[in-house]
């Protein structure tokens, strides 16, 4: 490597960087959130067997999992901008990222929400509670406990599909980079150095959630400490 | 204090209830025996709106009410008064052994915290867990599932429990430590309906026996009379298999 090149990386390094603190992280961070909170409801309005609401959270789920995220990026960002609704890039990508993952995710969590045992949701109706309490109180928390895994998921895939909103100008860690690569011409350096920022990012989150997986587990150990889903019989020599 | 009258349920076409009467006084103990798949778990199951009754009517502290028909504030109303365990515990995995006692006092009933903890204790004590609080259900032995299970269904002082084959799904050791916990229950005066295949525990602590077979009951009797003088020669059948393993 020569000299020129070192001086490239080191120096775009922080440049990189800076927007993916101030841009990649807090979107996927705000992003996610409100994904949740989106894909919670959607998923209770199919369990409840909500009527109207119901049909229109398959309909919801069907559209956006059925197009692709790019171009809803387009469609919003572009296309709305024709109709006269002008929304600024980076509120534009929230919007858009916190619904498709939002579909994504309520399809996890309503999987979760049936795994939860019926015999449970009876034990709750007999000690006096309503629908919405035993929701709240018994099924939701361990369902969630049963989703996080895959919803951790999600949020790895959504570090790294912001990248995207790159395409309706957010200046994020992508376009920042692929700028930087128009002024030096070393695609290859700058892009393996970008891609190793992303890594970074999901490497921390991937302990993260070995982090929460064991706390929030805490119910599923067994008198030895070991967890009730562990699928290896343990060793008795 | 309880009446059940003509109490039918199908599912799809097959009627698994065809008409049932049964009537509980205060501190009665009531087993009801019979073979498998004869509508004993159904009928407990209806009684407490777990399965929706296709007729009958359910007369409750002399207020009357169409099992058919029931709104839900009527069944909350007669659940508040009520307390089931199930075959299989149905524990809330997600609590310890005494959230699960005090879980439908603070949610359903208001009770503040210190005060529900204090009822918990005093149950888990009761049933002999008193070492277990804070224990998750998956850390706990079947028997002692089903002895917190008990300790939930008392914590809301019902006025009858209905308990669902408790001991079916434990192994013989373990169907001891249960069945003491019930009889403590029985000399307390504590108004049950038990469906149970524990013939001679039966024998020993209700009152009163039904036995149900195909959706009818076939004979229902004071406990002695019941096994020493079945009339019915289905029920001589049924019992005679016991009394020779219990000679």
């Amino acid at each position: 490597m020569n000299e020129r090149l070192i001086r490239i990386l080191a120096n775009s390094f922080t440049d990189i960087l800076i927007p993916g603190i101030m841009v990649t992280i807090p979107l996927t961070i705000i992003s996610f959130s409100l994904a949740l909170v989106i894909a919670v409801f959607v998923a209770l309005v199919q369990v409840a067997n909500i009527k109207v609401l119901k049909q229109i959270a398959r309909f919801y789920i069907w559209v956006i999992r059925g197009t692709p995220l790019l171009v809803q990026l387009y469609i919003a960002f572009f296309g709305l901008a024709k109709i006269g609704i002008i929304i600024n890039p980076f509120p534009c990508a929230v919007i858009v990222f916190a619904l498709n993952e939002g579909a994504y995710c309520a399809e996890t969590i309503r999987a979760a929400i049936e795994s939860v045992s019926t015999g449970q949701i009876e034990a709750g109706y007999c000690v006096g509670m309503n629908y919405w309490q035993i929701m709240r109180r018994i099924v939701l928390p361990q369902a969630l406990r049963t989703a996080f895994p895959t919803l951790f998921n999600s949020l790895i895939g959504m570090v790294k599909d912001t990248s995207l909103a790159a395409n309706i100008t957010v200046v994020e860690m992508f376009m920042t980079t692929q700028r930087i690569v128009a002024r030096t011409y070393e695609p290859l350096a700058l892009y393996i150095e970008v891609a190793i920022i992303y890594l970074i990012f999901c490497t921390v989150l991937t302990k993260v959630q070995a982090f929460g997986e064991k706390r929030l587990g805490k119910y599923l150990m067994k008198g030895d400490g070991s967890s009730v889903r562990s699928k290896k019989p343990k060793k008795i020599i | 204090m309880l009446e059940v009258r003509n109490l039918k349920k199908s599912f799809e076409k097959y009627e698994a209830l065809k008409g049932i009467n049964i009537t509980v006084k205060k501190g009665d103990m009531i087993a009801i025996i019979g073979p498998s798949g004869g509508g004993k778990t159904t009928l407990l199951r209806c009684i407490n709106f777990l399965e929706k009754a296709d007729e009958g009517t359910l007369v409750f502290d002399d207020e009357k009410f169409n099992l058919a028909k029931i709104n839900d504030k009527d069944i909350a109303k007669i659940r508040k008064k009520t307390a089931f365990v199930f075959q299989n515990y149905n524990l809330f995995l997600n609590k310890t052994a005494l959230q699960n006692v005090t879980e439908g006092l603070i949610v359903a009933r208001h009770v503040n915290k210190n005060r529900a903890d204090e009822i918990g204790m005093n149950l888990l004590d009761k049933v002999g867990l008193k070492d277990k609080y804070n224990l998750y259900p998956s850390q706990l032995s079947g028997g002692q599932q089903q002895r917190v299970a008990i300790a939930r269904a008392l914590a809301t002082n019902p006025e009858i429990i209905f308990f669902d084959e408790p001991t079916s799904a434990l192994d013989t050791e373990l169907i001891n430590e249960v069945l003491d916990v019930m009889k403590e229950l029985v000399k307390e005066g504590i108004t049950m309906i038990v469906v149970t295949h524990e013939l001679s525990f039966a024998r020993e602590v209700s009152n009163k026996v039904v036995f149900i077979e195909d959706g009818r009951i076939i004979e229902e009797n004071n406990t002695r009379d019941f096994f020493e003088n079945p009339k019915e020669q289905r029920t001589k059948e049924f019992l005679k298999k016991f009394l020779n393993n219990n000679r």
